[in-house]
This record gives C-alpha cells, sequence and structure tokens, in this order.
C-alpha cells in the first residue's frame, strides 16, 4: 500500500515538476472556445509532424481574429451545448462554433456582426425516402433528430408538426442513428448535411429541404455585456475579412482538410 | 465465601440487558474475586457466563450496576478504561492474534505503542515468555503458520506481556482439536501456581475442579450456586447445577 | 500501407471502417494515456477522503456519521455527468486554475476540475469499499486490542485497517477500471481522453462509427485483462489467508 502511494505522490510530483509545461500569458492571448466535432467548420486534424491540431472555417476565422487584434490564437474544445456557459464562465474570450445568434442566446451571450452564412439548413433522410419527404408536413409522425442546441432543433420543434424529436450531442450519433433506421430524418447545417450525403450513399438531402428558408448567418459570441470590450476590434476585423474575400479561401481550405476519409483511402495503394 | 483480604474485583448488581431490556443476558449479578485466586464460571451455555467475563474490562458495556477494580469503578464513564484494561489481561476462544504480525509484534505491539517497554525489553521478555512456553523458535513467524495449541498459548503471553493484575479466560480450550486441549491447560495452571489471580470461564469440569479454589455456576443470567470445588461437584444443592452436571459428568 | 485497401470501399457507416488510423490513430494513444491517468490520479487522490469518509461513517457519533453518509447517498445516487457539470461550472468557476499544458496534452485547467470531480465521485465508493473492509475484520480483532489496553485509535491504526486494507486492495484496484469507463464523460468537457479521440476522429473523417469500434475495443482491451489479473491477486491472496 505504501509503496503503491508513494509511486502515484512521485508520479504526481514528477507532473507538477515538468519542464515542458508552457504557459500562456494573461493579456496576450484570445482564447477560443469552439466545438471540434463539426467538420468543415472545426475539427481535428493531423498537421505534417502528425500532431492533432484544429481546423476548420470557424479555426481560420479566428485565426485571422487573433492575428487582427494582436494576440495569440488558444483554441478550447468542449461539446457545444456548453460552450456558452464556460463563456459566461470566463474560461474563453469568444466562441466561434457555427453558432448564430438567438433570442436565447442573446441572454447568456454578446455576438458580434455577421461573419459568414452557410447552406440553409437541410433534411437528412434516408437515400430512398429524399423524394416522398416533400413537405414538412409530411414529417408527421416521424422521428427527427438535431444537435442539442442548436437553432436545427428549434426548426424540429417549431416547423415540422408531429415530428417526435431527438435532440442528440453530437452529428456522429445522429449519422449513425440515420444509418440504422433508429431516426427518419435529421436536420442539419446545409454545409454538414451535404458532406454526409455525399460521403454516405445511403444518405441524400430530402426535398422538403427547400421550405426551410434562408440561413441565419454566424457569429462570434463573447461574454454578456462584453466586458473585456472585444466587440469593437472583433466586428472591424470581421468588415475587412469579408472584404478580402478571405471567407471564400477559408471554405476551400477547409473542404481541402476535411474529407480526410477518401484522402486516406485514395492514399493507400502507394503507401 | 469470606475473604480476608480486599477484593481485587468486586461485582455489584450488574444487568445487561439486550434490545430495549427484552433479553437479559445477567440479572442481578454481584461477586468479589480476591487477589490470587482462581475463580472457574461454569454454567450451559447462554447462562451469561461469558458476557459477565467481559464485563469485567467492559468489552460489554453493563446496562447497570458497578464493576469495582483495584478500588476503581470501572463503569464510570469518566475513567479511562485504556488504563485498566492495561492491567486486565484476557484471553479469547478464537485466540484473536493479529494474523498480519509475527508472534513477536504480536506480543510486543501493546506494551511498546503504550510506553510500558522499549522495544528491546520487550522483545527480550517476548524470548522470556515463548521459552517459558516452549516455542522460542516461533517468533518470527506468522499466525497462520501455527496450530491452535500453540496460537492460544501465544495468545496468552501475549496477555502476560503486559504484566497483569487479573487474567480473564473466555472458554480458552472450546475450539481447540482435544490434543491440544492439555498444552494449554498446563499453561493455567502454571499461571496458577504462580499465584495470578484469573477468571476462567470453561468447559473443563476437570480443571475447575483441580485448579479452581472457587467454582461459580450461573443460568438465565444468574449466579446460581458457588463453592468450592468439592462443594459445587460433590454436594450440589440447586436442582439446576444437579441437572447440569449430571449432563457434563 | 496494406491494409488501408481493405477499407477503401467500405460505407462510413460500417463498424470496421478504420481508414482513419493512419491520420487519427495518435489521438486515440493520447487518448488513452489520459484515460488512465484521470483514472489512476483520481482514484489515488479519493483513497485518503474515502478513509476519512468510511471512519466517519463507522462514528458512533450521529452527527458525523451522518454528514458521511449524505456525502456518500449524494454522489451514489447522482449521475456522473451532473456533478461534472456542476463541479466544472461551479465550483471551478469560482476557482480559476492557470492554463498550463504538462506533458504536452495535457491541460491542467481542464484537467484538474476533471480529477477533482472523478475524485469526488470516487470517494463515495471507496469509503463504502473501506467500511465493508472494516466491518469484514472479525470482531475478535478489535476485542484483542482493546483489552490489552490500546485506544480506539492505536487499535484502527495497528489493528484493523492494515487487515482492512490488504482486503480491499482488489476491490480498490476494481475502481480503477471502473473509473477508467466512467472517465469517458470527461470527454463532454473537452478534456483529450480516448472518447473525446473516437468523436473527434469521426467528426472530422465523417467515419461516424468505426471511432467508436476502436475506442470500445481499447477500453476492452485495457480493463479485461486488468480485472482479470486482480481476479487471479485476489484468489492468491484468499489461499495465504487461510489458518
Amino acid at each position: 500500500m505504501k509503496k503503491v502511494l508513494a509511486i502515484m505522490l512521485v508520479m504526481l510530483m514528477a507532473f507538477a515538476m515538468c519542464p515542458t509545461f508552457a504557459m500562456a500569458a494573461e493579456g496576450e492571448t484570445l482564447i477560443l472556445g469552439t466545438s471540434a466535432d463539426y467538420a468543415p467548420f472545426e475539427f481535428m486534424y493531423p498537421n505534417d509532424d502528425g500532431e492533432m491540431v484544429y481546423g476548420g472555417i470557424d479555426i481560420f476565422v479566428a485565426e485571422y481574429l487573433a492575428e487582427a487584434t494582436g494576440k495569440e490564437l488558444v483554441i478550447e474544445n468542449m461539446a457545444f451545448d456548453y460552450l456558452l456557459a464556460a463563456l459566461q464562465k470566463g474560461d474563453y474570450d469568444i466562441v466561434i462554433a457555427a453558432m448564430e445568434e438567438t433570442e436565447e442566446r442573446l441572454n447568456a451571450a454578446d455576438f458580434s456582426d455577421p461573419y459568414y452564412t452557410d447552406y440553409p439548413a437541410m433534411i437528412l433522410v434516408k437515400a430512398d425516402k429524399a423524394e416522398e419527404l416533400a413537405t414538412l408536413a409530411d414529417f408527421d409522425g416521424l422521428y427527427v433528430a438535431a444537435q442539442t442546441g442548436t437553432t436545427k432543433l428549434d426548426i424540429a420543434n417549431n416547423d415540422m408538426p408531429g415530428a417526435n424529436v431527438v435532440a442528440l450531442q453530437n452529428v456522429n450519433d445522429i449519422i449513425n442513428q440515420l444509418v440504422n433506421d433508429k431516426i427518419d430524418a435529421a436536420v442539419l447545417d446545409g454545409g454538414v448535411a451535404l458532406e454526409f450525403a455525399d460521403a454516405e450513399e445511403s444518405l441524400a438531402i430530402a426535398v422538403a429541404s427547400d421550405e426551410l428558408g434562408a440561413a441565419a448567418p454566424f457569429c462570434v459570441a463573447v461574454q454578456k455585456g462584453d466586458p473585456k470590450g472585444l466587440l469593437p476590434g472583433i466586428n472591424e476585423a470581421i468588415a475587412q475579412m469579408i472584404e478580402e474575400g478571405k471567407v471564400e479561401e477559408f471554405v476551400q481550405m477547409a473542404d481541402d482538410l476535411s474529407g480526410v476519409a477518401e484522402e486516406v483511402s485514395a492514399d493507400a495503394p502507394e503507401a | 465465601m469470606e475473604t480476608r483480604t480486599e477484593p481485587i474485583i468486586s461485582v455489584r448488581n450488574l444487568v445487561k440487558t439486550y434490545n430495549n431490556g427484552e433479553i437479559h443476558a445477567l440479572d442481578d449479578c454481584s461477586i468479589d474475586i480476591a487477589k490470587g485466586e482462581v475463580v472457574a464460571i461454569i454454567g450451559p451455555s447462554g447462562s451469561g457466563k461469558s458476557t459477565m467475563l467481559r464485563s469485567l474490562n467492559l468489552l460489554e458495556e453493563p446496562t447497570s450496576g458497578s464493576i469495582f477494580f483495584n478500588g476503581v469503578n470501572l463503569s464510570d464513564k469518566s475513567v479511562d478504561i485504556n488504563l485498566h484494561r492495561q492491567k486486565m489481561g484476557m484471553v479469547f476462544q478464537h485466540f484473536n492474534l493479529f494474523p498480519h504480525m509475527t508472534v513477536k509484534k504480536n506480543i510486543t505491539l501493546a506494551p511498546v505503542h503504550l510506553k510500558l517497554k522499549t522495544q528491546a525489553e520487550a522483545d527480550a521478555m517476548a524470548e522470556k515468555l515463548l521459552k517459558r512456553i516452549g516455542l522460542p523458535d516461533k517468533a518470527d513467524e506468522y499466525p497462520a503458520m501455527l496450530s491452535g495449541g500453540q496460537k492460544q498459548r501465544i495468545a496468552i503471553i501475549r496477555a502476560l506481556a503486559m504484566e497483569p493484575d487479573v487474567m480473564l479466560f473466555d472458554e480458552p480450550t472450546s475450539a481447540l482439536d482435544p490434543e491440544m486441549v492439555g498444552e494449554v491447560l498446563d499453561v493455567m495452571k502454571e499461571l496458577a501456581h504462580e499465584g495470578m489471580t484469573m477468571v476462567v470461564v470453561t468447559h473443563e469440569m476437570g480443571f475447575a475442579r483441580e485448579v479452581g479454589d472457587r467454582v461459580v455456576f450461573m443460568d438465565s443470567g444468574k449466579i446460581v450456586e458457588q463453592g468450592t470445588p468439592s462443594e459445587i461437584f460433590d454436594n450440589p444443592q440447586n436442582p439446576r447445577l444437579k441437572d447440569f452436571l449430571a449432563k457434563v459428568l | 500501407m496494406w491494409w488501408s485497401n481493405l477499407f477503401k470501399d467500405m460505407s462510413p457507416a460500417s463498424f470496421f471502417n478504420f481508414s482513419f488510423l493512419p491520420k487519427y490513430g495518435q489521438l486515440f494513444v493520447q487518448g488513452v494515456e489520459y484515460t488512465l491517468l484521470l483514472a489512476v490520479v483520481s482514484v489515488a487522490l479519493a483513497v485518503i477522503p474515502a478513509l476519512v469518509l468510511a471512519l466517519m461513517r463507522l462514528s458512533k457519533n450521529k452527527f458525523i456519521k451522518g454528514i458521511a453518509g449524505a456525502y456518500i447517498a449524494v454522489f451514489r445516487s447522482t449521475p456522473l455527468l451532473v456533478q461534472l457539470s456542476i463541479i466544472y461550472f461551479g465550483l471551478f468557476g469560482v476557482i480559476q486554475i492557470p492554463r498550463i499544458t504538462i506533458l504536452g496534452f495535457v491541460d491542467l485547467s481542464r484537467f484538474i476540475p476533471g480529477v477533482v470531480a472523478l475524485a469526488l465521485n470516487s470517494s463515495a465508493y471507496v469509503a463504502e469499499i473501506f467500511r465493508g473492509g472494516i466491518l469484514a475484520v472479525d470482531i475478535g480483532q478489535t476485542e484483542a486490542a482493546r483489552s490489552l489496553g490500546l485506544n480506539k485509535f492505536a487499535c484502527m491504526r495497528f489493528v484493523v485497517l492494515p487487515q482492512a486494507i490488504k482486503n480491499v486492495l482488489p476491490a480498490i484496484a476494481n475502481e480503477i477500471i471502473t473509473m477508467v469507463k466512467e472517465s469517458s464523460i470527461c470527454s463532454m468537457l473537452g478534456m483529450a481522453e480516448l472518447m473525446f479521440g473516437a468523436k473527434a476522429a469521426a467528426s472530422a473523417t465523417y467515419i461516424t462509427l468505426a471511432p467508436y469500434t476502436l475506442a470500445a475495443l481499447i477500453y476492452f482491451c485495457i480493463n479485461y485483462p486488468a480485472s482479470k489479473g486482480i481476479e487471479a491477486i485476489e484468489r492468491r491472496m484468499r489461499r495465504g489467508d487461510k489458518n
């Protein structure tokens, strides 16, 4: 018993004194909270050295904002529905996570000007049903999933009368359930829905998606009341970013990075 | 039975009940034990004889009544019972040696921890005691390696290492294989001859008759009859004692 | 790699589409390290409070007993995710941990709240293990020690606890195994443990199922041999105990 305890203590002390730790100085950093399970907006990928790093449209936007405001970007990962709570707690300076401004969210955070407008939300279904599900009313009695804490969940709840709504934590779970017929449809960000319709043969975009209308734009969230005074700088940088046409560039970069699955298989024969 | 010397233990009106008074384990028991006396307590199982013995050092807390040891009322809450237990050695039916300690450590733990002896002094005493019971080579063994008879002899000297004024024995041979009973009783007889005050709860009628100065018969939580061994065994008065003796002898 | 071809035509929702491995394997390696670190450190931190709780539970003082009982009841009767969320956002909303990274991938401002939550939870379970272990020590041991004049504390320290701790070591090792599994919940708060690695790989590659299959395999390969090993040790200890 004593030995075990001693070993554990030594381990702990080794951590405490570990010389490799890096400490980010306060004030010079811009801490981004995001939910990196949402390609192509934010996800993890291995860089050339094989280290896991964050990438995606939102990450590139954050990098741009950090550079424009002269700060060093630090990225923190968290489940999507905890992001605003952690922002309020003071863990992050900003949250960028394919997040639209809504009335509820305004209670918990302040939002910048829009930086990007995605495809409108789309409904992903099994390919053989894509045609017959032509209107939102056709989902009466079906099981429809959306991600917890998102505006897609609001759509499922409010605009699809009679649908049984299932709120799930992350997109992968939604796709798994859809593929395995546990649910009949999923309301997703258009970009994400298109990626999965492309990657997974058995899935397609339902015709009814046309009824969902235009997408709300994505904004950068800061702490309620903006106590750190970040919003003016951020809005200025966003305006400049849009003017420079950077966003389209970011979308292209993210496209190149994501879809690692196909890339891996394509690489295989040479390796 | 009258004793001239001041009693070393004096029990007055001892009552012990369980389940909020439903069960009377001890019912108004009083007894004096003189210095150097060997008292054997006999009786059918459930008669309260073990409860009586265990009350003497407060392993059982009495419901009412008092126990005087060397003139101090042990049942008084302000008394530090730990101090007095040091002077009352106890031997249990199931030995209760500490299995994670060597024999020597079993014997020296209490005297050393209670600062009665240094480790060296305690070790020396342990070796002397072990030699006395014929087990000098067992000092560094663990209890699991010993026979029942050896364990009980070591349990006895563990108690003796505290240099007690009185030794309490709670059915010390009941858990032993028959061939090992003798070696334990021999140690107890030797102790009695050296003048140790002993209270022995036992089923060994031969031992009670041979070694006991006095025999106490208990039944249903009461002391029913007491006297010299010959009074109790050869001329019992109480019908329950007669009945008991007819069964065990 | 030759085997990458195997996955070429597999559906992204296939159980065994492991084509993400060459690129995302590292996430899983790190994830295992993080998971083991979480489990071992949190159970290690739980031992001392658990012992205190167990002794409080065995106390005759109703107040002390009640406090420990309430603590154990609360932590055993609420989900770990709820406890984790409350501790992370509540307790560590007040106490701010500096953002220090050790070992290259363990961010202390996450790791510490996670470990504290797991340790608080675990201490409730370990306390009950200790309590059981203490009660399992023959009452005769206490009586013998007390009859020699040792006080309660010395009796506990020299006689009862050494025997109790030996008895409960396998159960504590099992608690580490439980924590290896339970700590997967920390992925919710972005701690880079194994489940987090699986989620990250799944979302980046659109391969939605196989990363979880791999995570399950890894959890199994850690826990099954470990629990078998503990069983073997337990059997040997029991043999040693026979008198």
